[in-house]
């Protein structure tokens, strides 16, 4: 064991950090994507049901993400920009996940989530060298794994799926595919690829678009070497559809006996006045990172992980 | 009943799954950025020794399983079970039968120490010391030109289990065994 008041990670590897930083700046001011800084503080939170936040003690939250902040910024007219800084999740802490984590978030007007798509995968070969990248519908990337087809196949037939491959209790739909989205992650051996496509139920505040007859969320997630890197959404605009959200992820929480999360209101009135077309996305950086210099664990890359300060 | 939430998971831990008494041998916390968080959790059953993979909501509880290890003094066997006695002056004797006692009883004679663990304050496995010394019963006489070959030959000890061991080895020689591999270690200096 190393003395208490050590860093959790290599020197060396905090050396290659800033190389990648450095690198992730150049990127965007090549083309000429303005680097901005919002609060990381803020009076209101996002109300996700499975994203809790930090309060403090004034009644407070450590953003999770600087995307309300962000959007309200294009909607004042910010042409694209990035943002690239520490947001805070409460309770996830373990192998993969530090509670305060760096997040790197950009948004581009006009994009749709096929140019974004393309754009992160520049962005990645550059941090990490060029490979494939393949990219897979959510229903085609359960398929392959388990032979079953979401769009199809019934509740019941979902849950036989999940329990033979290791998952307990008789949970909610949203769980179960959930579930089985990460145990095909760990399945698949692709090194680098997309997954787009998702199922409604995980929609957060993207589009959602027709797929085959099927309602899909026009969002997208990065996997590299079996880590989830980014995620990305074609943005939604319609402010009727985001107060409609809200609130049904305020029930949700409700039923669940999860803190109560009160709306947004700045960011209602912000897409009531009007946010551009865009696509947006967000790297958990100490993950890429992590991949470039070949580390175990989120530990490697932290100057001083949440279990050291 | 104390319960332990996946939060305080660590490995070590002795819960109950599925009514079995298990330690959990390690965890992972497993979260899509967009799901819900799981716990992935491979328990060993301290019954059986089988690994159980499981994945839990993060959050969910499992009943803590009421086990504990001790050592012991085996004292003897009475046909029907091995009787140990703990060795922290307690004095308290506990009786374990064959299918408890396992493996185990192929190694052990009176006055060895064993760790003996506990459910409910009954006996559910029994772990002999890591190295025994027993004495052979029967084994074929060595053949001693062969030795520079390196052969070897089984040998029945005296609790009845066979090892493999050198052709030098005779009856009544006393060899140290090695109980988690049932290797022959080499030949024991005490008697």
């Amino acid at each position: 064991m190393n003395p208490r008041w050590q860093p959790s990670a290599p020197i060396e590897n905090l050396q290659k950090r800033s190389e990648v930083l450095w690198k992730v700046r150049e990127f965007f001011r090549h083309r000429g994507i303005c680097e901005v800084q919002t609060p990381v503080v803020g009076s209101n939170t996002v109300a996700d049901l499975n994203i809790e936040s930090v309060r403090l003690a004034n009644g407070n939250f450590l953003q999770t993400s600087p995307e309300y902040f962000l959007k309200r910024l294009l909607a004042a007219g910010m042409p694209s920009c990035y943002q690239l800084g520490p947001v805070f999740r409460e309770g996830e802490a373990g192998r993969w996940h530090n509670p305060e984590f760096t997040m790197l978030e950009w948004y581009r007007l006009g994009f749709s989530s096929s140019e974004l798509r393309q754009e992160v995968k520049e962005l990645v070969k550059l941090v990490l060298g060029p490979s494939d990248v393949r990219e897979y519908t959510f229903r085609d990337f359960l398929f392959n794994e388990f032979q079953f087809d979401f769009f199809e196949q019934s509740g019941e037939e979902l849950h036989n799926v999940a329990q033979t491959n290791g998952y307990g209790a008789d949970f909610r739909r949203e769980e179960v595919l959930d579930f089985l989205y990460s145990s095909a992650i760990a399945k698949c051996n692709d090194s680098r690829y997309f997954v787009l496509d998702f199922p409604v139920e995980s929609s957060a505040l993207a589009e959602v678009r027709e797929l085959d007859g099927h309602q899909v969320v026009d969002r997208f997630e990065l996997i590299v070497k079996g880590l989830e890197i980014a995620n990305g959404y074609n943005e939604l605009r319609d402010p009727a559809e985001l107060e409609h959200r809200m609130k049904r992820d305020r029930s949700a929480r409700r039923q669940l006996h999860r803190a109560d999360v009160e709306m947004d209101q700045r960011l209602l009135e912000a897409m009531e006045a009007g946010l551009p077309q865009c696509s947006g996305v967000a790297v958990g950086l100490d993950r890429l990172v992590a991949v470039a210099v070949g580390a175990e664990k989120i530990q490697q890359v932290l100057s001083f992980a949440h279990n050291q300060i | 009943m104390a319960t332990y939430s996946t939060n305080e998971f660590r490995p070590g831990l002795k819960v109950l799954l599925e009514g079995e008494p298990c330690v959990l041998l390690e965890a992972e916390f497993v979260k899509p950025g967009k799901g819900q968080a799981f716990t992935r959790a491979k328990f060993k059953n301290l019954v059986t020794g089988r690994v159980w993979e499981r994945t839990l909501r993060s959050g969910e509880t499992m009943e803590a399983a009421d086990v504990s290890e001790y050592e012991m003094e085996y004292l003897y066997n009475d046909g029907y079970q091995w009787h140990f006695m703990r060795t922290d002056e307690s004095f308290e004797q506990f009786a374990a039968d064959e299918k408890v006692v396992g493996e185990a009883k192929q190694w052990i004679t009176e006055q060895d120490r064993c760790q003996v663990t506990l459910w409910n304050n009954a006996p559910i496995s029994v772990s002999p010391p890591n190295f025994v010394n027993l004495a052979v019963k029967e084994t074929d006489a060595g053949v001693r030109g062969d030795t520079a070959q390196g052969g070897s030959k089984p040998a029945v000890l005296k609790t009845g289990a066979t090892v493999r061991v050198p052709l030098f080895i005779e009856e009544g020689d006393v060899l140290k065994i090695d109980t988690r591999t049932g290797q022959y270690v080499g030949r024991s200096k005490e008697t």
